[in-house]
């Protein structure tokens, strides 16, 4: 299947057309060379006859240019790693031969994970959003578990434990008296309650029945109880417990319901659901002052305790301490003060109940157990451990069989990290690093040099050359050269008799390599924790944790990730800063660090104001780092660091900042101007208004800033040059219509920053998103779901100066008020996308494709070539290089890149440049890893990895030799013909 | 000096009303313009006239502007000196009664340039509501006075155009009409005859080019013995 190559697209780059023709020479000669000089006279009809075919193969050949990969490449240039996401259910399994750990988590997955090394079993992922969340995980029994996942109607399934296959599907949504008198049913609007009510609906699965639990305000509590497996209704009852209202904080320990109400003199009320002796179950009262004795203080806190018993805890005194009460026919408060962050878990060994009491301070774990009723302690079940992977875990499941030696605990933590570990005798069998499920900011760097060449960067150090004060420096450069040499020599005798070099802090396989292939992906997560991932085989690195931290706006995750500066500035290390939100104060924070080592520069360092936007400053300091400029709430401007003040000052004239503001729908700019050396001032030069009422932002796309744009123009078929209109400071602005009346329409406008002038608007009717852009060189490409035709599509953007060019030199926002030229076009995608980018390289002489991540897993590798708006409707119309208009796209499966290495739920691409021209580095990251590195015009800087260097060497030598033999051949020649 | 200089303008251009479709609602739009010739980070608004578009579709307009008084031309000149930006802003209130504050400025070296000629040009999205206001200048910039004290400005009103959709129609159109052909079975073939007959010409061409190439011995040789004659 891999093999398998088909037609592609010949694309008009013209060293690929060479190395094509190159290649087919060699292969006739080969072919040919056994064949001519035997094969003449009657022969030679039947000769001719296989030449042609010979070329006809050739031919056939010339058109069957291969992109796809060969079997034996897979996973040579590429990887894949593949996560479940922070726990939220988990069971142990232990009724299967092969143990393993079912885990139900945030990003909508179900898994199985093997119990001795943690790695993914199967996994199943639900689908996106809200529709996907599991609500709740049963236990396992004789071979499958069932879930509860989405919202309304809720979805039940029940899974075959060893294969993860689905063996029941059905809905909750035939129970709604209201609605079913109402005329106006539809499927989405189906269902028990409201979307705000749906976070009260609590969910138990016990022994093949579901309880669906709904408490109504002021009245009571509904319970159905279906057949999990069938779906069928068994009964529905109706519990009268008229405190709950919406101050009442509810939660269940199977069986009961305990709520907790009123603040300073707070009553805790426990019901059983599922008792079906008594007709009115009546709810159990427990005042505040039975659980905590006097003097305890609100707000106090109701959690359920987690395993086998139906138990809660409360908080008191701000969380400080707190106490858990063991539910029952009469609850029974455990008098003992448990210190407030501690995590619980109720295990049982054998018939006695276990209360597992997780602790973390100073880097140190500790499981401390006791008997639940008695409280006695139970050393031998307590364990302790260090370990650096493990920080801030809660148990999330935990079994403790009794075998042969003895009591074996396991313990499944889940850290505040969302690392998930397996925890057996205080040792740590596995950890998982589920913090890379979800990535928030990612960038490529490139590594440092190796230490050989940085020992010849430090000799030819350029400050210290320049100096050419007095002749005693020519003395010690001679001096420092003699000690490099000395030292490059030493190392060669060393390696040449095999012995170790001394150890180094840096790891000798992470130097940049000869074509720049190898580099360091430095990646971000909304769990605050950092990784350095290397390209070659996906190892991670190094690791970090900013502790408290989010997103810089309250509804997303959104932080961001600046290379202050690139490794080639030796002997200044790199530097990247990555600018979040201060989990409390909502502040903006600053955290520099290195990228390749991992270790923290100047650390965390709080700003004391909120962060409106920031930037990378493009002038660098004489350290050649780029300072960092921040908008705060109140419209000033700050640098960090601070020293590049005066630096920011001084190119403050060509310095400008937009921002948006999505609940107001205003766009503004700014200028730092009026800025001087010691205070940075900017001022608002412009202001765009997109009505709320009409319109939504929800996208604002730049163009990669580090992109090169290699050509200028476009000919056309006439020979004359059709010039881009390209502008490197346009973004496109993407609205959603809002409100009945522009519910459908989708707008996109193209604003240039600097300046603030609107360049293009456009509007689709009855079309919705989820909407992905791209936005490269003059063009854009945009992807949207047509509401009138049910299909997505993808619509191109291209914008041209026209014949001539305003300014051949340089582009100014300010001085071009000629509107562009804009040619469009929309083609039918087949499939639905995740996510779209395009691919970079570092001179813009390859040609650009765009990599689709599809919903079926697949990267597809899209030539821009088949979007093109200029694709003729009409065949007469035809220009070199274009291809005539289809309105499907089609989708050749040798373009995706990732083959059978399906990757789930992709939430963004991240291309960068490699050091050769012809290749773009891609990774694609959401609940999968995937790194692979595409070559959009093919290889034509490299040879094949299968070049024939023997067969070469060999025609080279026989030429030169056959030169010298014939010259020595001609040369007699000529003397006997003299002779004549 | 307070002129009231009047102007009305109707704007008809052609670009507009192909687009016309994409507008749901014609509607009129009354901007009240204030500009600030101060070089400082806070602008002071002073007030600079009024416009009234009454068709947003048609894009006519009514313009009353105040003319600029000497000062104001020295701070003009201030400004294009120190390569500063004037800055203009645009109150606009729209049919559906809501009001917009909208700025935009323009290096002031540009209004000296084109002699207080601008073009303000009014974006707005399909519900006819403002969207932007850009002021544009039609030339260069320059640091010399200006002949003019009165402002020239025209009014321009921008919709957003219909985004493309695929063009299914004239593909099937095309195909039907090929089938058509084929069954018709006189399939005029008009193609010029290298583009019919191209897969003849090129392995015959190859077949030469190689054939010589491969012989070089045999032509050589040819060649040789012509000479030795």
């Amino acid at each position: 299947m891999l093999t398998s190559c088909s037609h592609e697209i010949t694309n008009g780059c013209a060293p690929t057309v060479l190395q094509l023709r190159s290649r087919v020479t060699f292969t006739l000669f080969t072919v040919m060379a056994p064949f001519l000089p035997s094969f003449r006279g009657n022969i030679k009809r039947f000769l001719t006859d296989v030449q042609l075919l010979q070329y006809l193969i050739v031919l056939f050949g010339l058109f069957n240019l291969s992109l796809c990969l060969y079997e034996d490449q897979v996973g040579k240039f590429d990887w894949r790693q593949n996560y479940v996401g922070r726990i939220k259910f988990a069971s142990f399994d232990t009724v299967s031969t092969a143990k393993k750990i079912i885990v139900a988590t945030e990003e909508n997955v179900v898994a199985a994970l093997n119990l001795k090394s943690g790695q993914i079993l199967w996994r199943r992922v639900f689908e996106r959003g809200y529709a996907g969340r599991i609500h709740a995980l049963s236990g396992i029994s004789d071979g499958d578990f069932v879930t509860v996942s989405g919202g309304v109607p809720a979805l039940v399934r029940a899974w075959d434990l060893a294969t993860g296959h689905i063996l029941h599907e059905w809905p909750i949504a035939d129970q709604n008296p209201d609605r079913l008198d109402s005329p106006f049913i539809s499927f989405s609007t189906e269902g028990l309650y409201s979307i705000e009510r749906i976070e009260d609906v609590k969910w138990h699965i016990k022994d093949g029945t579901l309880h669906h639990i709904l408490p109504i305000y002021n009245s009571g509590i509904e319970v159905t109880s279906y057949d999990s497996k069938t779906g069928e209704k068994l009964n529905n009852r109706f519990i009268s417990a008229p405190f709950i209202s919406e101050d009442t904080d509810c939660i269940l320990a199977a069986p009961y319901l305990a709520c907790l109400r009123g603040d300073s003199l707070a009553v805790l009320f426990m019901i059983n659901l599922f008792d079906t002796t008594a007709d009115v179950p009546s709810p159990v009262l427990t005042t505040i002052n039975t659980i905590f004795g006097a003097g305890a203080e609100g707000p106090y806190k109701l959690e359920t305790v987690l395993g086998d018993e139906p138990v809660v805890s409360i908080s008191t005194d701000n969380g400080q301490r707190k106490r858990i009460i063991i539910a029952g026919e009469t609850p029974v408060p455990i008098e003992r003060d448990i210190i407030g962050n501690t995590s619980l878990y109720v295990t049982s060994l054998d018939k006695e109940k276990i209360l597992l009491e997780t602790t973390y301070k100073n880097g140190m774990t500790e499981v401390a157990a006791f008997e639940l009723h008695t409280s006695t302690p139970r050393p031998q079940l307590s364990v302790a451990l260090t370990h650096s992977s493990v920080q801030a875990p809660t148990i999330v499941a935990s079994i403790c069989p009794r075998q042969s030696k003895g009591v074996t605990c396991r313990h499944l933590l889940s850290c505040e990290d969302h690392v998930i570990a397996l925890l057996q005798h205080s040792k740590l069998v596995w950890a998982r690093e589920e913090a890379l499920a979800k990535i928030i900011a990612v960038e490529i760097i490139e590594l440092p040099m190796s230490e050989g060449e940085q020992a010849i960067e430090t000799e030819f150090d350029q400050k210290e050359s320049i100096d050419v004060d007095g002749s005693w420096d020519v003395f010690s450069m001679f001096l420092r050269r003699i000690c490099s040499q000395v030292n490059q020599a030493r190392a060669l005798l060393q390696t040449a008799l095999g012995r170790e070099p001394p150890q180094s802090n840096q790891r000798a396989d992470l130097v940049r390599d000869r074509f720049g292939l190898h580099k360091m992906i430095v990646v971000v997560t909304a769990a605050g924790k950092l990784f350095g991932i290397e390209t070659r085989k996906g190892e991670i690195i190094w690791q970090l944790t900013v502790p408290n931290i989010r997103g810089l706006t309250k509804d997303s995750d959104k932080m961001l990730l600046y290379v202050q500066r690139g490794s080639r500035h030796f002997p200044h290390s790199p530097q990247c800063a990555l600018v979040a939100a201060d989990k409390d104060t909502n502040e903006g924070i600053v955290y520099t660090f290195n990228p390749i080592t991992g270790q923290p520069l100047e650390g965390l360092t709080r700003l004391g104001y909120k962060i409106k936007q920031s930037m990378l400053l493009h002038a660098p300091t004489e350290e050649f780092l780029r300072s960092i400029v921040i908008l705060d709430a109140r419209d000033r401007v700050h640098v960090y660091p601070e020293c590049a003040t005066a630096v920011a000052a001084s190119v403050g004239k060509s310095t400008y900042l937009f921002t948006a503001d999505q609940t107001a729908g205003v766009l503004s700019g700014f200028s730092l101007a009026y800025s001087t050396p010691q205070n940075l001032i900017a001022h608002k030069v412009w202001e765009v208004v997109m009505s709320t009422k009409n319109q939504r932002i929800t996208q604002i796309v730049s163009k990669n800033p580090i992109e090169r744009v290699h050509s200028q123009g476009r000919v056309l078929g006439d020979r004359s040059v059709l010039y881009k209109y390209i502008n490197p400071n346009l973004v496109a602005v993407v609205t959603q219509g809002v409100g009945s009346t522009h519910k459908n329409t989708l707008n996109l406008y193209l604003l240039d920053v600097i300046s603030g002038a609107m360049v293009f608007s456009l509007v689709h009717k009855r079309a919705r998103g989820p909407v992905h852009v791209v936005h490269s060189e003059n063009w854009l490409v945009y992807s949207y779901y047509n509401e009138k035709s049910r299909r997505t599509e993808i619509a191109t953007l291209e914008l041209y100066e026209g014949k001539t060019q305003s300014n051949t030199t340089v582009f100014s926002s300010l001085a071009t008020t000629k509107l562009p030229i804009v040619e469009r076009q929309a083609f039918i995608f087949p499939l639905s996308i995740e996510s779209i980018r395009e691919t970079i390289t570092e001179k813009g002489i390859t040609s650009k494709h765009i990599m689709v991540a599809l919903a079926n897993g697949g990267i597809l590798e899209l030539p821009w070539m088949l979007v093109d708006p200029r694709r003729p409707t009409n065949p007469e119309m035809r220009e070199e290089g274009v291809i005539p208009y289809m309105p499907e796209i089609p989708i050749h499966m040798d373009a995706i890149v990732n083959y059978n290495q399906s990757v789930a739920k992709v939430s963004g691409i991240h291309t960068s440049p490699s050091g050769l021209e012809s290749t773009c580095l891609v990774f694609v990251y959401g609940l999968d890893l995937f790194y692979t590195r595409v070559a959009p015009s093919k290889t034509f800087d490299v040879l094949k990895e299968d070049f024939d260097y023997y067969l070469i060497i060999i025609v080279l030598a026989a030429l030169v030799i056959s030169s010298y033999v014939t010259k020595k051949l001609a040369s007699q020649k000529a003397q006997k013909q003299a002779w004549k | 000096m307070y002129l009231l200089y009047v102007s009305a303008c109707v704007l008809l251009s052609s670009n507009l009303l192909g687009a016309a479709s994409e507008l749901d609602y014609d509607g009129w739009l009354h901007i009240r313009l204030f500009h600030a010739l101060n070089d400082d980070p806070v602008p002071q608004y002073v007030e600079r006239g009024n416009i009234t578009v009454s068709s947003v579709r048609s894009g006519a307009s009514t313009i009353g502007q105040h003319g600029l008084q000497p000062s104001q031309i020295t701070q003009l000149k201030y400004l294009a000196e120190k390569d500063s930006k004037y800055r203009l802003k645009a109150i606009i209130r729209s049919a559906s009664g809501g009001e917009n504050t909208f700025l935009t400025s323009l290096p002031a070296c540009y209004l000296l340039g084109s002699d207080l000629e601008d073009i303000l040009v009014i974006w707005i999205d399909s519900a006819a509501e403002p969207v932007a206001v850009n002021l544009l200048s039609p030339t260069g910039c320059t640091l010399d006075n200006p002949f003019a004290k009165m402002w020239s400005t025209s009014v321009q009103v921008k919709y957003p155009e219909s985004g493309p959709v695929p063009d299914t129609a004239s593909y099937i159109q095309k195909l039907e009409r090929e089938r058509e052909a084929r069954e018709r079975g006189e399939t005029k073939d008009n193609r010029s005859f290298l583009a019919k007959y191209w897969m003849y010409i090129v392995p015959a061409v190859i077949f030469v080019v190689l054939t010589s190439a491969t012989n070089p011995e045999a032509a050589g040789g040819g060649g040789g013995g012509g000479q030795r004659q």
